[in-house]
C-alpha cells in the first residue's frame, strides 16, 4: 500500500460531503467521488473506495436512498438521492461543523497586537 | 419474519454493492483509457485509486451486519471447520477437557449439595446449634434445666428447642417395628418450619406436663408404610415401647427431623413413659445429666457472634449459680450445618482441590497442543493479517476456537459427571448428610459453565497472544519452523513446570492419604473381629419384672450358645462402634470426686460373664465376672488397662474400690476384680488409651434397656443372622432385634471414609499423572521436532549423539525439577489443610514427599527419553536438506 501524505478526514466528514453533494442533485458513486475531488481542488485526497462503506452507512440510517438507473454516459449505475431526513441531518451537521471550525479558527488566529 | 426479510434484503444489498463497485472501476478504467492510458495500466491505476477492493467491500457489508455477532458466527463456523480438519488434535483436546471438566462437575455437585445448598428449612441461615462446652470440646449435650433457663432468659433467639434422638418399638395391630424417633420440646416443629399435613403437631402445654400427654406425630414414610397412608389414623392409638400413644398428626414427606433419621416424634415430657428404666436418672430435672440436643432460631438481625456473646454470658452465669452441675461448662452457638457435615467438609474440599488440579493439568496439556498448532498456523495468520484482518480479530478467532473445544469438553464432561456421579455415589461407602440431594441444579450448571469459560480463555489466550504478534512480512518470507523456537520454548517450559507442580501436589496428597489408610488398616483393634456377629435387642418394659429384665441378657446368651454353629455368646449394654455406652460420674476411693471433664471421657459398660472371652480381649489379671456375681454378691467391676493406669499407675488395681456419683454419694463401693486389655470399641481411630472403660456386671445392673449380643460363630457370621433372629423370636416374639452386623463390617465402616478419600484422591492423582506425563512428552517431542535443524547442524559440526540425548534430557528435567520444587512447596502449605484426614502420618511426611518426587522424576525421565532418543537419531543430512 502506498504511503499518502494527505490527512485523514475526521469521522463524519466524508458523509457530510456526500450529503452536501447529493443535495445539489442525485448522482452515482463514481460521480460523487469526482465531484468531491474536483470541488476541493484536489486538496482532499479521498480514497475512492472508502466512499462505499460511507454510502452504505447513510443508506442504513435512511439519510439517502438508492436506485438503479442509467447515467449520462449511458452506464447502468446506482443513483443516490437525499431524503428529507438526510437534508435535515446535513443541516445539523453543517452548523455544528461551522461552530467547531469557528472555535478552532479563533484559537489558531494570531494574537492581536 | 422481519429478520428473514432482513436477510433477503441484505443479500440483495450485498449484490448491489459488488456490482456498484465493479461499475465504478469500469467507469474509471474507461475514462483513463479514453485519456490514452493502455488498458493494463489503467486497470492497475483504477485499483490503486480505489484502495483495497475486498476490504472496502467487506466494510460496506459490515454496515448491514451486527458486526460482533456475525464475526462471532463466522469465527464459530471457521473454528469448527479448522477443528474438523485436525481430528486428532480435536479428539485429544476434547477428551482431556471432558475428563477435567467432568471430574470437576461431579465433585462440585457433591460439594454443592453438602456444603452450599441451604438446609431444607425455611430461613435456614437463622438456625443454629446450641451446645455445652467442656474445656475445649464442643458438641456436648445439654442438660434440660439448663436448656429451660436459656429458653427463658435469652434475648437473641426467636425460639429454642430441645430434642433427643433414640429408637422406639412401635406396635400396632400385632406388628412390631423398631423405628428411629425423636423426643422433642413443643417449639421444635415451629422452629424447623414443619407443619403437619394431617392433624397437628404438639402445642406448648402438651409438651410440658411430664407423662401427661401420650401423643405421637408420625413421619410421612412411616405413615404410608405402617398405616397405608390412611387419613383416619388421626386419633388412633398405637403402642410405643408398649405404652398407648394417640396419633396426633402426620408430617410432610421429606421431613425426618433435625437428626435426619426420625420416623416418629413424641413430646419430650413423655420420655419416662417410653423409657421407664431411665426414669430414675431424672433426665428432665437433673442439671448434671447432659443429654439433650438444642437448636435455636435467631431473631431477625441477630448475628451468630451476638448470640454467642449472649450465651457465653448466660453460661458463665449458670456455672456460677450451679457450680456442681455446671463447673467448667460454657455454651457455644454453632452454625447448624457444622454439626451435620462433621467430617465431610475437609475431604470434600480436598477432592475439589484435586479435581481443580486435574483441570489445570488438562488445560496445560491442551494449551500446549494449541500453541503448537498456533505456530504451525503462523503462515495462515500472516496471510489473514496481510489481507486486512485486525489483530483483535485474530485473537478473537483463536479464543473462539478454544471456547469451542472447551464447550465440547464441557458438555461431554457434564454428561460424564452425570453418569459417573451415580456410579461414584453408589460405590462411596460414605453416607452424605440427610439433606444432601446430589443433583444438577443451577449452581452446578453455573459452575460448569464458569469452568468451561475459564478453560476456554486460558487455552485460547496463549496461542492468541502468539498469533497476534505475527508480522506478516517476515512470517510469509521464512517458514514457521525457525521463528517459533525460542518464545514457544519459554511458554511450553512454563507449562511443564505448572503441570509437574500440580501432578506432584496431587500425588503427595494421595500418598499421604494412602499411607494414612495403610496405617488405619494396620491398627490392631485389641479384639478378634473375625467370626463375630452383633445383634441389639430392646428389653420390653412390660411383662418382665426387674429381676427378669436383669436376667434377660444372660438367658438370651445361654439360649444362643445352644444354637448350632455358635461358639460362644455374650452381652454388653454398648453397641460396638455405634453407641459408646454411657459416661457416669464416679469416685475412686481415697480421692476427691473426679471432675466432669474427666468422667466424660470414660465409658461405662455392663457386660455378661464371658464377654471378654467371646470378644477375644485378654484378661490381664484377676478373674472374669461369673454367673454368681449377681445381686446377692458384693458389687464388682472390671477396669481396662487405661483405667488402671490412670488411677493406680504403680499399684495393683485388684481389690481397689470405685463408686458411682460424687464423693459423698450413697452408692456402694464396688471392688475391682480384674484388669482387661484396651481395645477399640468406640471410634476406631481414637487411641483406646485415651478412652478408659470400666465394666459392671449385667447381672448387677440397676436398669436394663437395650443390650447388644455378641456371638462368635464357627462359620461365616453373616450367614448366621437369620438363624439367630429366629432363635430370639422363639425366645420371646416381643423382643425386637435391630442393629445387626458382623464386627468385620463395622470395622470396615470405621475407615470407610478414610478409604474412600484415599482411593478417590489416588484415582485423581493417577489421572493427573497420566495427563502430566502425556503433557511433558508432548512438549518435549514438539521441542525436538522444532529443533531438528539445529540438532542437524550441531551433529554436522561434530556433536556426539550422546551429547544431544543428554541435552534434551537435561532441558526437560531442569523444568521438571523446577516443577517438583514448586509442587513440594505448594504441598507443604496445602497438606496442612488436610491434617484432619490424616492418621498416623505427619502432613509433611518426608517419606511420602521424597517417594513421590522420585516417582515423578522417573516418570518424567521416561517421558523425556523418547523424544530425546528421537533427537539423537536425527540424521544431519536429512535435517539440513529439510531446509
Amino acid at each position: 500500500m502506498a504511503k499518502d501524505d494527505h490527512r485523514d478526514l475526521f469521522p463524519g466528514a466524508l458523509e457530510m460531503m456526500v450529503l452536501r453533494s447529493l443535495k445539489r442533485q442525485p448522482m452515482h458513486g463514481y460521480a460523487l467521488v469526482q465531484l468531491i475531488k474536483r470541488s476541493s481542488n484536489d486538496l482532499l485526497q479521498v480514497e475512492e473506495g472508502s466512499l462505499y462503506p460511507a454510502l452504505q452507512r447513510l443508506l442504513k440510517e435512511g439519510l439517502v436512498t438508492a436506485g438503479w438507473g442509467i447515467s449520462s454516459t449511458n452506464r447502468r449505475v446506482r443513483i443516490y438521492k437525499l431524503t428529507p431526513a438526510g437534508a435535515k441531518h446535513l443541516q445539523r451537521e453543517v452548523s455544528s461543523f461551522e461552530r467547531m471550525l469557528e472555535g478552532i479558527t479563533r484559537v489558531l488566529a494570531p494574537e492581536e497586537s | 419474519m422481519s429478520w428473514l426479510r432482513g436477510l433477503i434484503f441484505r443479500r440483495r444489498m450485498y449484490g448491489d454493492l459488488s456490482e456498484e463497485i465493479r461499475e465504478h472501476l469500469e467507469e474509471k478504467i474507461e475514462e483513463l483509457v479514453a485519456e490514452g492510458m493502455p488498458r493494463k495500466a489503467a486497470e492497475a491505476a483504477a485499483r490503486r485509486e480505489f484502495g483495497n477492493v475486498t476490504m472496502l467491500e467487506e466494510r460496506g457489508r459490515e454496515v448491514w451486519q451486527w458486526p460482533r455477532l456475525e464475526d462471532f458466527f463466522a469465527d464459530v463456523r471457521y473454528g469448527t471447520r479448522m477443528l474438523r480438519k485436525s481430528p486428532g488434535f480435536t479428539a485429544v483436546a476434547v477428551l482431556t477437557l471432558t475428563l477435567g471438566i467432568g471430574a470437576n462437575t461431579a465433585i462440585f455437585s457433591v460439594v454443592n449439595a453438602v456444603l452450599l445448598r441451604p438446609l431444607p428449612y425455611p430461613n435456614p441461615e437463622a438456625i443454629v446449634l446450641v451446645v455445652e462446652t467442656v474445656g475445649k470440646t464442643e458438641h456436648n449435650p445439654v442438660s434440660y434445666p439448663n436448656f429451660l433457663d436459656w429458653q427463658r432468659e435469652n434475648r437473641v433467639f426467636r425460639s429454642l428447642a430441645a430434642y433427643a434422638e433414640s429408637e422406639v418399638n412401635l406396635s400396632s395391630a400385632g406388628n412390631s417395628e423398631h423405628v428411629p424417633c425423636e423426643v422433642v420440646s413443643a417449639s421444635y416443629f415451629e422452629l424447623l418450619g414443619a407443619h403437619a399435613i394431617l392433624g397437628r403437631t404438639f402445642v406448648t402445654n402438651e409438651a410440658q406436663t411430664p407423662g401427661g400427654q401420650p401423643m405421637a406425630v408420625l413421619g410421612y414414610g412411616l405413615w404410608k408404610r405402617a398405616f397405608g397412608g390412611d387419613a383416619a389414623v388421626i386419633g388412633r392409638s398405637v403402642q410405643v415401647n408398649e405404652s398407648e400413644f394417640t396419633i396426633l398428626g402426620v408430617l410432610p414427606p421429606g421431613f425426618r427431623g433435625f437428626s435426619g433419621q426420625a420416623a416418629i416424634w413424641v413430646p419430650i415430657q413423655m420420655r419416662d413413659v417410653l423409657w421407664p428404666e431411665t426414669a430414675r436418672f431424672k433426665l428432665l430435672q437433673s442439671r448434671d445429666v447432659h443429654w439433650h440436643r438444642v437448636i435455636g432460631r435467631l431473631k431477625q438481625g441477630v448475628t451468630l457472634n451476638q448470640a454467642q456473646d449472649e450465651m457465653s454470658a448466660m453460661g458463665a452465669q449458670l456455672a456460677k449459680a450451679y457450680p456442681e452441675a455446671n463447673r467448667d461448662r460454657g455454651v457455644a452457638v454453632l452454625p447448624a450445618r457444622q454439626s451435620l457435615v462433621a467430617g465431610l467438609r475437609t475431604p470434600l474440599l480436598v477432592l475439589l482441590g484435586a479435581v481443580g488440579c486435574i483441570l489445570l493439568i488438562a488445560c496445560a496439556n491442551v494449551a500446549n497442543l494449541s500453541l503448537a498448532r498456533a505456530i504451525a498456523r503462523v503462515h495462515e495468520m500472516a496471510v489473514r493479517v496481510s489481507l486486512g484482518a485486525s489483530r483483535a480479530r485474530i485473537v478473537r478467532q483463536f479464543l473462539t476456537e478454544s471456547l469451542l473445544v472447551a464447550l465440547s469438553g464441557g458438555i461431554l464432561g457434564a454428561l460424564l459427571a452425570f453418569w459417573g456421579l451415580k456410579a461414584l455415589l453408589l460405590n462411596l461407602p460414605v453416607a452424605l448428610p440427610y439433606y444432601a440431594d446430589v443433583k444438577f441444579d443451577f449452581s452446578v450448571l453455573a459452575f460448569t459453565t464458569l469452568a468451561m469459560g475459564i478453560t476456554g480463555l486460558v487455552l485460547g489466550s496463549l496461542p492468541a497472544w502468539k498469533a497476534s504478534r505475527v508480522t506478516p512480512a517476515e512470517s510469509l518470507k521464512e517458514r514457521a519452523h525457525n521463528s517459533g523456537g525460542r518464545r514457544q520454548g519459554r511458554a511450553a517450559g512454563t507449562l511443564i513446570v505448572i503441570e509437574t507442580s500440580a501432578v506432584l501436589l496431587l500425588m503427595i496428597g494421595a500418598g499421604l492419604l494412602l499411607r494414612s489408610f495403610a496405617r488405619m488398616s494396620q491398627i490392631a483393634p485389641g479384639f478378634k473381629p473375625d467370626h463375630l456377629l452383633t445383634l441389639r435387642v430392646h428389653v420390653p418394659n412390660h411383662g418382665y419384672t426387674s429381676e427378669q429384665r436383669r436376667m434377660l441378657g444372660q438367658s438370651l446368651v445361654e439360649t444362643i450358645e445352644e444354637t448350632p454353629g455358635v461358639d460362644s455368646a455374650a452381652a454388653n449394654t454398648a453397641d460396638p462402634f455405634v453407641w459408646d455406652g454411657i459416661s457416669r460420674a464416679y469416685t475412686i476411693e481415697g480421692r476427691s470426686s473426679v471432675p466432669t471433664s474427666e468422667t466424660d471421657t470414660v465409658y461405662y459398660h455392663e457386660v455378661s460373664p464371658g464377654f471378654f472371652k467371646t470378644m477375644g480381649i485378654p484378661l490381664e489379671s484377676g478373674r472374669d465376672f461369673a454367673p454368681q456375681d449377681d445381686m446377692n454378691a458384693p458389687p464388682a467391676i472390671i477396669v481396662s488397662r487405661a483405667f488402671a493406669q490412670r488411677y493406680w499407675p504403680h499399684q495393683d488395681p485388684i481389690g481397689k474400690h470405685v463408686k458411682f456419683g460424687l464423693f459423698d454419694s450413697p452408692q456402694p463401693w464396688m471392688s475391682v476384680i480384674a484388669v482387661v486389655g484396651d481395645y477399640r470399641y468406640h471410634d476406631y481411630l481414637r487411641n483406646p488409651e485415651d478412652t478408659p472403660v470400666f465394666y459392671g456386671a449385667l447381672l448387677q445392673s440397676q436398669n436394663v434397656g437395650e443390650i447388644s449380643l455378641l456371638v462368635r460363630t464357627k462359620t461365616d457370621p453373616a450367614a448366621m443372622t437369620e438363624l439367630l433372629r429366629r432363635t430370639i423370636e422363639d425366645f420371646d416374639p416381643r423382643i425386637p432385634v435391630y442393629s445387626v452386623a458382623t464386627l468385620d463390617a463395622r470395622l470396615a465402616e470405621q475407615f470407610a471414609k478414610g478409604r474412600a478419600a484415599a482411593y478417590l484422591v489416588t484415582l485423581f492423582a493417577l489421572l493427573s499423572l497420566v495427563l502430566g506425563v502425556v503433557g511433558i512428552y508432548g512438549v518435549m517431542s514438539y521441542a525436538v521436532s522444532q529443533q531438528t535443524h539445529d540438532i542437524g547442524i550441531r551433529m554436522a559440526l561434530g556433536a556426539q549423539r550422546v551429547d544431544v540425548l543428554g541435552d534434551v534430557l537435561l532441558k526437560g528435567m531442569r523444568l521438571v525439577a523446577l516443577g517438583i520444587a514448586c509442587g513440594s512447596l505448594a504441598a507443604l502449605v496445602v497438606t496442612h489443610l488436610m491434617k484432619t484426614m490424616l492418621f498416623g502420618v505427619s502432613d509433611t511426611d518426608p517419606l511420602t514427599f521424597s517417594a513421590v518426587a522420585l516417582l515423578m522424576i522417573v516418570v518424567a525421565l521416561a517421558a523425556c527419553y523418547i523424544p530425546a532418543r528421537r533427537a539423537m537419531k536425527v540424521d544431519p543430512m536429512v535435517a539440513l536438506r529439510y531446509e
